[in-house]
This record gives C-alpha cells, sequence and structure tokens, in this order.
C-alpha cells in the first residue's frame, strides 16, 4: 500500500503546487479584506480535493486495471485512498491550528473561536468526502463530481433554510448554545466524522470488489 | 504441471459471452491467443487476472486460486496491457522507485539494464513518450521483478519491426527458464509462429482451437481446386473453403492423410496466419 500512496504523491505534485499558489493568492486577499478564515476554508477544501484529482488521475491512465495485477488487493486500493485523505485532513489540521496561533499573536485575539469554526468546517467537509467517496467509486470520478457538488450543496442549503424558517430569537439561542456547548459538539462532529471515515471506507470496499476493470 | 488453468469459465456481457471454455498456459511454454478484434482475447486475460468477475468456472495459478495467495501468486506475474496505464505525470526512474516499493523481488538493476537497453531516456514523463517506448517501459516493468509468469495483452502491436524482434528474443530469453510461462495475445501472428509453442485461436467467445504450434501447422494444409473437384473431396479433410471467380481454396487437416489419398492435388504449407484467416473468413465444412 505504501506505494499506492507514494504514487499518489508523486502524480499530485503538480496539484500541488497549483494549490500552494492559490493558497497564496487568497492569503493576500484574506489579509486585505481582514478575514483569514477565507484562506482556512479554501485550503481545506483545495487539500481535500487532492483525492478526487488521484482518483481522476488513475482513472484517465487505466491506472487501477494494472494496478491490480500486482501485489495489491482491493482493499490495498481502497484503504490507500482513505488513508491519504486521513492524513491530508490531518495535516490541514495541524496547519489550520498554526495559522491560526500565528493570525491570533499577531491580531492579539483569542483562539478559542476561530480555531473552534476551522475544525468544525474541517469535520463538514471530511464527513462530505465520506459520502461522496462511495459515489465516486460506483460512478467514476466524472460522474460522481456532480453528486459531489449536491452533496455539498445540500447541508448548506439545509442550514439556510432552517435558520430562514426559525424565527430570530430561536436561532439567537441556537447559536448561545452551541457557543455554550462549542467543544463537546466539535468533539461530537471529530466523533462523527471518524464513524463517517469507517462506514465509508467498508461501503467503497463493497462497491469497488464488484468492479470490473 | 499448469502455471494458468482456467477451468468452464464463462463472461456474460449484454451482447458478447467468453466461453464456456478451458484454457491453460502450461509451465515452460509460450502459448499465442490469436483472434479478431472482440474475439474476447483480452477479456480472457481479465478473466485470468480477476479483473472481471466471472459467471462460472475457476481460475488457478500453479494449482491455486488467486485468492488464496493474491500477493504472492501477482508478485509472480508480469502483465503488458496494449497502451500504458503508468500515470503520466510520473518520470521513468519515479517509476523505478514506486515499483521498487510495489514488489519484493523488484530488480533495480534489471531494471536499469532494460531502460538502457530500450533507450528508455531518464528525464522524460511518461506522457511525452511515445506509444512504442511506452509499451517499452511495460515490458521493462513487468520483466524486471523477475516474474515468472507473463501475461502480455497486444504487446508488440505499438513497436517498429526492430524492436518486436528484439522482444521476441528477450521472450525467448526469458523461456530459458523451464520454469517460465508466457500468455501472449496479438495480431501478428508471424510473431507467435515465431515464439509460440501453442496456439489458441477465438472466435466469438468461443475457444475454436488450442493446439501444439507446430502440429497446428504441419497438420493443416492449403489446397487449390476446381468446384467439381472440391465436391469429390473427402469432407473429413475439409475445415474451411473460401471461393472466387476460378477456384476454391480448401483450409484442409491431416495434411499428409490427405496426400496419400489425394497425390494429383498439391498441398501448399499453411501459415498461423492462413490458418486463423480460414477459420474467420472462409466457409466452414
Amino acid at each position: 500500500m505504501k506505494a499506492l500512496i507514494w504514487k499518489d504523491l508523486y502524480c499530485m505534485r503538480g496539484f500541488l503546487k497549483q494549490v500552494v499558489a492559490t493558497e497564496a493568492i487568497l492569503l493576500g486577499i484574506g489579509v486585505t479584506l481582514n478575514n483569514p478564515a477565507m484562506i482556512a476554508f479554501a485550503l481545506l477544501f483545495l487539500s481535500l480535493s487532492l483525492i478526487q484529482a488521484s482518483m481522476s488521475v488513475d482513472e484517465k491512465n487505466r491506472w487501477e486495471r494494472y494496478a491490480l495485477t500486482m501485489p495489491f488487493s482491493r482493499r490495498d486500493m481502497v484503504a490507500s485512498k482513505y488513508v491519504l485523505l486521513t492524513a491530508i485532513a490531518v495535516v490541514m489540521g495541524i496547519l489550520l491550528m498554526l495559522l491560526n496561533m500565528v493570525l491570533a499573536a499577531v491580531r492579539g485575539e483569542d483562539l478559542t473561536a476561530t480555531a473552534a469554526a476551522y475544525l468544525a468546517v474541517a469535520a463538514v467537509y471530511l464527513m462530505i468526502y465520506e459520502v461522496s467517496l462511495p459515489f465516486l467509486y460506483k460512478l467514476g470520478v466524472e460522474r460522481g463530481r456532480y453528486v459531489m457538488m449536491g452533496i455539498m450543496v445540500a447541508p448548506v442549503f439545509c442550514v439556510a433554510l432552517i435558520a430562514k424558517c426559525l424565527p430570530p430569537e430561536a436561532s439567537q439561542r441556537a447559536a448561545e448554545l452551541a457557543g455554550a456547548y462549542i467543544w463537546p459538539l466539535l468533539g461530537a462532529a471529530v466523533a462523527a466524522a471518524a464513524v463517517g471515515m469507517y462506514v465509508s471506507y467498508r461501503v467503497s470496499l463493497a462497491i469497488y470488489r464488484k468492479k470490473e476493470f | 504441471m499448469e502455471m494458468l488453468e482456467m477451468r468452464g469459465i464463462v463472461k456474460r456481457y449484454n451482447r458478447f459471452t467468453l466461453g464456456p471454455l478451458d484454457f491453460n498456459v502450461p509451465k515452460g511454454a509460450v502459448v499465442g491467443l490469436v483472434g479478431e478484434n472482440g474475439a474476447g482475447k483480452t477479456t480472457l486475460i481479465k478473466a485470468a487476472l480477476g479483473l472481471i468477475t466471472l459467471d462460472e468456472g475457476k481460475v488457478l495459478f500453479e494449482g491455486a486460486p488467486l485468492e488464496d495467495d493474491e500477493a504472492g501468486i501477482k508478485e509472480r506475474l508480469g502483465v503488458v496491457f496494449e497502451g500504458s496505464s503508468f500515470p503520466e505525470e510520473l518520470k521513468i526512474p519515479e517509476i523505478g522507485r514506486l515499483m521498487g516499493a510495489a514488489y519484493r523481488s523488484w530488480d533495480r538493476e534489471a531494471f536499469a539494464k532494460y531502460r538502457e537497453q530500450f533507450g528508455l531516456p531518464e528525464d522524460k514523463k511518461v506522457k511525452e513518450l511515445s506509444k512504442g517506448m511506452r509499451m517499452k517501459l511495460s515490458i521493462a516493468v513487468a520483466l524486471s521483478h523477475r516474474a515468472q509468469f507473463l501475461l502480455l495483452d497486444e504487446a508488440t502491436s505499438g513497436l517498429d519491426p526492430v524492436m518486436r524482434e528484439e522482444l521476441l528474443d528477450i521472450l525467448l530469453d526469458f523461456m530459458q527458464d523451464e520454469n517460465h510461462s508466457v500468455l501472449l495475445s496479438s495480431h501478428i501472428t508471424s510473431d507467435l509462429e515465431r515464439i509460440a509453442d501453442y496456439i489458441a485461436f477465438l472466435k466469438d467467445g468461443e475457444l475454436v482451437f488450442f493446439e501444439n504450434k507446430d502440429d497446428l501447422i504441419y497438420s493443416h494444409g492449403i489446397v487449390r481446386v476446381g468446384r467439381r473437384e472440391l465436391e469429390q473431396i473427402d469432407k473429413e479433410f475439409l475445415v474451411s473453403v473460401r471461393e472466387n471467380a476460378y477456384e476454391c481454396e480448401c483450409l484442409i487437416r491431416n495434411a499428409r492423410q490427405f496426400a496419400g489419398k489425394y497425390p494429383q492435388l498439391a498441398v501448399d504449407r499453411a501459415s498461423v496466419e492462413d490458418i486463423v484467416l480460414f477459420y474467420v473468413r472462409g466457409e466452414r465444412r
């Protein structure tokens, strides 16, 4: 499996450069607009999309057909993508915390609120990928991408709808409650992301075992 | 002992069915797989490698199913598909490193030797290589991890005649070890005629014949006769007939017996290509 991860890292060098360049631009914009959260969210989004990019490269080169003739099982093939997804999420989480600390020190602000926001967004992004990956395996990257867009838009739409339907005082009360229980809620989100990762992996593996090349 | 044994395999698609058929690759033998486009050659190779799910039958490598020791069995396989399957952004040394991490038996020196022999540039990415060069790279990789069984799907088709000749020499060299085997599918029957011990012919998903190459060539012959003479030939000898305005060309079996029975008719030697073409285009008798 090590070789499969190596392969993905080799293949994503070009894409990684694009991510760094985009982030540098966004950092400039974020600092100018005094909105560092923008960089953080974009960084997360772009980084996690590396998985999708690597699957697209595999599909284009018919790599999986070849890799399955090498000493890899179908389990190795699927597990390598999930290991990579987790690794990217962990590395990005650490980077975001460092970024947060630097910005907080420079701006003299409290770390807690932004750190929690970053973690929450990371958990949501991760969950979006956990739901999307089985679709990408089932439908292929091109068709799976549309499903993924739907999965990304759906939670935002739902939250906006709920916020609109609730009376203003209820929305405010919910925000206060979330603020009061932010760390337990975050813990629950991270736990949900971890359980989701396992469930997603099992579903993807079941799909992949039936796939023909 | 069989290197590959496929027993009663069937794979059904909407408009095509492979099998039911039995197919073997003996140890120490080169099996050439021929057939038209869409005859099922690639499907058969994919079935052997577990890349598609069979509807019926089983596949054994040296008597064991792939599931028994998947990594161990695949370690001993070298596979070349038509066109390269390597990620296009990788350079050749990177592919070497990747394979080194994948195969326990990866031989860096052998890879370097083949890289040099095939003239594969170190500084180029896969996407910058020509079709022939990509094929050479696939072959270099297949030969560099001490595989015992090579499966090559149309491996010679993208190569120039010199490189094809070189590849055939390499395969012959590979076959010096009696534990090695090769399954080679190709449209270029002259390549198979040169190196194969057995010829398997697939047509519309069915295995028409699987024969020792020398037996196949020496037992068949081509006879040119008029329509009246054709009527007098014992049907047991006739495999296939192609008619034109002037004569009938017949592919016959048991050529020696035929020559004894019909000494007045000249029997020409049939190449593998002739035999295949008669089976595909001729009228079966």
